[in-house]
């Protein structure tokens, strides 16, 4: 029983971070997209 | 001069709400673009490309600010000429993208009511197995795709459209040599044969045997840009291989064709389920 409780909690906080690991890589696309975008159309607007 | 390029973009930005609109709106169509390359590229492990992405992006804005007698549209060039770059590296990745999504159901002939009959399955696993069998003993050519009803419309129409149940006469009927359809790939879709005499895409690979003829190439092939399993028997030496995402495995006997199936099949009933 005491394996089995282990064995979960350990899932679950593998679960968690590899949650958070997808939310920050997620995070870090949408930045960087973000700031490729603005610098696009900011350079191609100077003119 | 760099400054007075920025004075004149920012008048321009805040003349008109509707400058700020079309402004704001490019911002968000580019990041949506870019952030499905940068998306592709990790997801194709492909981390360096998008460093190097970057990093092109950014020195050519600071050549395009700095040499003032560019015009700042011909910085588009950076990206576009990038995205060329990586449709020509990718060609394969993106192939099988469009594929997938455009293909997912073109053709579904599956069984009414979605439900695949315990019985039926291990009647078309022993079915399909002693037609291997027997095409091995007797050195009889064979290529069967296992697929989930994702097979797109274009292979599918290169060949004949069967509908039929599977069983182990059919099977070696169709491959038997100097029959119409036994040059081409059986498509199989759950317990039904879909198609027969299908071309396959040929894999591009370096490193495939040359003991491996075109059939094992299009075996190959087809799981690199499709979500598929394809069996084959070698007309050559009768030896029975199994391929998925690209890697081929020869020598497969009984069990490891069991094996095979069972998991197809299995995966077949669980997304039915679905």
């Amino acid at each position: 029983m005491k394996e089995d409780r282990s064995f979960q909690k350990k899932s679950i906080k593998q679960d968690e971070q590899s949650k958070s690991k997808d939310f920050w890589k997620k995070f870090g696309i949408i930045s960087l997209s973000v700031v490729l975008a603005i610098i696009t159309v900011v350079v191609m607007n100077l003119g | 001069m760099v400054v007075e390029r920025f004075s004149v973009f920012w008048q321009n930005f805040t003349q008109t709400p509707l400058s700020v609109i079309s402004v704001l709106l490019s911002i968000i169509a580019f990041s949506v673009i870019y952030y499905f390359v940068i998306r592709f590229l990790l997801e194709n492990e492909s981390d360096f490309l998008v460093i190097i992405f970057t990093v092109v992006m950014v020195l050519g804005a600071l050549c395009t600010v700095f040499f003032t007698a560019v015009n700042g549209f011909v910085f588009l060039f950076v990206p576009a000429i990038c995205l060329i770059v990586f449709v020509c590296i990718y060609s394969v990745e993106i192939k099988r993208l469009v594929w997938n999504i455009t293909s997912s159901k073109v053709v579904d002939i599956k069984q009414e009511g979605n439900f695949l009959d315990a019985k039926k399955v291990q009647n078309s696993i022993d079915e399909i197995i002693k037609a291997l069998q027997n095409m091995s003993k007797n050195d009889i050519g064979a290529i069967i795709v296992l697929s989930n009803g994702n097979m797109p419309s274009q292979i599918l129409d290169s060949g004949t459209l069967v509908d039929a149940e599977v069983s182990s006469q059919l099977i070696e009927s169709i491959f038997f040599p100097k029959t119409p359809l036994h040059d081409g790939a059986m498509i199989l879709n759950g317990t039904k044969i879909e198609a027969a005499g299908c071309f396959l895409p040929l894999s591009q690979k370096d490193n495939i045997s040359k003991d491996l003829g075109s059939r094992h190439r299009a075996g190959i092939g087809v799981t690199e840009v499709l979500d598929v399993e394809t069996i084959i028997v070698s007309e050559e030496t009768g030896i029975i291989s199994t391929v998925k995402a690209g890697k081929i495995t020869r020598y497969v006997d009984t069990e490891g064709l069991k094996k095979v199936l069972s998991k197809y099949y299995w995966q077949e009933t669980e997304s039915s389920k679905k």
